[in-house]
Formats: C-alpha cells, structure tokens, sequence
C-alpha cells in the first residue's frame, strides 16, 4: 500500500533554490500529484501568492512562505483519500489565511477525509467525529461529535 | 506503478531547475578543477613526456577532490528547508528519490568538470585518444564518485563538521574508482588493453548502484527522526 499523505510539518519544505510555482508543483509531485500550470497558479491564488509565483523563496516573507506550503492543500481537494497531517498549521497566519486553511480543511473533512492536527486551544472545524488526546494521561480524552459553533 | 517513476523522474528535473539558480555553485568547481590541473604543470616543469605519462591520475585526483565541496552541499538544503520530509513521506520508494538525486548530482556536479577537461588534456599533451577515453571513462567513474558521496552526504547530514568527515569517508571508498580508472585511460594511451580495468569499473558502478541508494535513504531517514 502506498503512502497517501500530505504533510504540513514544522518547515515549511519550500525548496529554496526555486520560486514559489516550482516550490508548490515540487511538493505536490512529491505527493505524487501531476498538477497542470493552471491548477498550480489557483492553488496559489487561494491563499493570495499568485502574484509571487515567479519570486524566489529566500525572497519571501516569513508569512508568504507560510501560506506557499499550504497552498499545496488546496491542491488535494479532490484527493479526501489521504490523511492530511498537520503541526500547529494556524500558527501565525492572519485572518484572511486562517479562514481559507479553514475553508479547505471543513471541505476535506466533509468530502470524508481525515486529519491529525496539532495546536494550542480550540480548532474552528467542523467535523463528524474530533478525538482530543491527553498527553498527559497518554488516552483519549473524549471521543465525541462536534457542532460548528 | 507510474507514480513510483514519474516521482523520482520529477525531483530529478527540480533539482537539475535549482542547481541552475546557482551557476556560481558549477563554476566554483570547475575553477577548482582547472586550477589543481595547472598547478601541477607549473610545478613539474615542461617535460612534455612526463607530463603525458601522468596526465591521467592528475585529472582524476582533480575531479575528485573538486567534487568533494559540492558532495557536502548534496542534502543541506533540503534538510534546511523541510523538502527532506517531504522525500521520506512520499509514496515513492525513498531509495528511488536518493537515486534520482545522485543522478541529478552527476549532472550538476561531474559533466561541468568532464566538458572541461578537453582544455586540459591539450595542456597536459594528451593525444586525442586518451581525450576520448577520459572523457568516456571520467562518466562512468564520476558517477561512482557521486553515489559515494550521496551515501557521505547522508550519513554526516547534521554534523557540524560535515566536510571534513566526508572526505574522511569518500576519498578511501573512491580508492577502487580511482586505481582503475587510471589504469584503463593509461592503456588506452600506451596502446595496451583497457577493457580489463574498465569492466572492473563498470562492475564497481553497477554495485554503487544497487547499493547506495538504499543506504543513503536509510541514513537521511536516521537523521531525520
């Protein structure tokens, strides 16, 4: 069986010797995903990067840099087969960004999809079953079903 | 099936797309190159003869030594930036990706210095035979050189003094690549049979091959954890 993840870690995985639309079409082929020109540049869009597409990564902000490697995400919205794993992805991002992560990460779920996020305090998701672990206690906490608030 | 080729096929052409961001990177070692092959000349005096006579272990000690800077850079980068990650959790088998680097690294790293060497060979009185035959055979050791380095790269990923250690690892494992590599363009040049020694070569290529790879992907997913 193949891996079939997508992984927003710690780094963003930016290649920095490349500009921003080879960055994006290099992690997602690495995921395995052929993505057209087009597709890349909509992803781009989503979080607002399309205007950068040709700028270097050492050339962009920490927050553009940030936004670059979620965009990859909104290119596997039509894949909810994969299990998206995320660490702490609405860390630092502003408002439009955070919505948007938002927006794509309901559409997974609600396409089926699964994700294992972490991150501080509540997440704003909607989802038919969230499982909290406890650290500390090393068990599950609660395992139940979640209204969007 | 096709994602276990297309993948590899694809970090391939980006990091061919990188290395030419940084033509800086080729240059530097193609100067490298040229300086250690002049020097030697200038040393020894014009003794055309001599010269000729040890034309060929020049420049294959000049190759690998103006290699082994770039071979320290092979995945700092990528560890740097997270792509290494991203390698490790793709549905590609991971010693397929180190292959395809190395392949890449052969391209970014040993043909600059092969182009090169024509230039060389006039200057060192090399006959046009011995040209092609250390051109032909520079590619094929030249790549057992990268496929020990990428194995170099891998295992002193995350030390601080990663340069030092993987001369310390790459020079004796290229002793092999080097003797015979040697020896075959050396027969070429006196007439003799080179075939011997090249197949040795090609025997030592193809173990690099099959062997590299997989302990280079199971040192980078070490470092990783």
């Amino acid at each position: 069986m193949m891996r079939q993840l997508v992984l927003i870690g710690h780094r963003n995985a930016n290649a920095e010797s490349l500009d921003a639309y080879h960055a994006l079409a290099m992690t997602a082929g690495l995921a395995g995903l052929a993505p057209s020109a087009d597709h890349i540049m909509m992803a781009l869009e989503t979080f607002a990067m399309a205007g950068l597409a040709k700028r270097q990564i050492s050339h962009l902000s920490a927050g553009q840099q940030r936004r670059l490697a979620l965009a990859r995400l909104a290119l596997f919205t039509a894949e909810p087969h994969r299990l998206w794993l995320m660490d702490e992805p609405f860390n630092a991002l502003d408002d439009d960004a955070a919505s948007t992560l938002n927006h794509l990460l309901n559409h997974h779920l609600e396409s089926g999809g699964a994700a294992v996020i972490s991150g501080h305090g509540a997440m704003p998701i909607t989802a038919n079953q969230t499982l909290h672990l406890d650290q500390l206690k090393g068990q599950t906490q609660s395992g139940k079903k979640e209204d969007r608030s | 099936m096709t994602t276990i080729l297309s993948i590899p096929m694809m970090l391939f052409v980006h990091d061919l797309r990188a290395a030419c961001r940084y033509p800086g990177d080729m240059l530097a070692s193609v100067m490298f190159f040229v300086m250690i092959t002049t020097l030697v000349p200038l040393g020894l005096g014009p003794d055309q003869a001599l010269l000729a006579q040890i034309a060929p272990a020049i420049i294959w000690i000049a190759v690998m030594l103006a290699s082994l800077p770039q071979m320290d850079r092979l995945y700092t980068r990528e560890a740097r930036d997270g792509v290494l990650e991203q390698m490790l959790v793709s549905p590609a088998p991971v010693p397929l990706l180190m292959l395809a680097k190395a392949l890449a690294a052969w391209v970014i790293i040993i043909l600059p210095l092969i182009l090169s060497a024509p230039v060389l060979a006039v200057m060192l009185g090399l006959s046009i035979n011995g040209l092609l035959a250390i051109v032909a055979f520079l590619g094929l050791g030249g790549l057992c050189l990268v496929l020990i380095g990428s194995m170099a790269a891998g295992l002193t990923l995350g030390s601080r003094r990663s340069g030092v250690f993987i001369a310390l690892i790459v020079l004796p494992l290229a002793m092999p690549v080097l003797i015979f590599g040697v020896m075959a363009t050396t027969a070429v040049l006196t007439g003799g049979d080179a075939i011997g020694h090249l197949m040795l070569l090609a025997a030592l290529t193809l173990i690099l091959l099959v062997l590299a790879p997989p302990v280079s992907a199971a040192a980078i997913r070490f470092a990783e954890e």
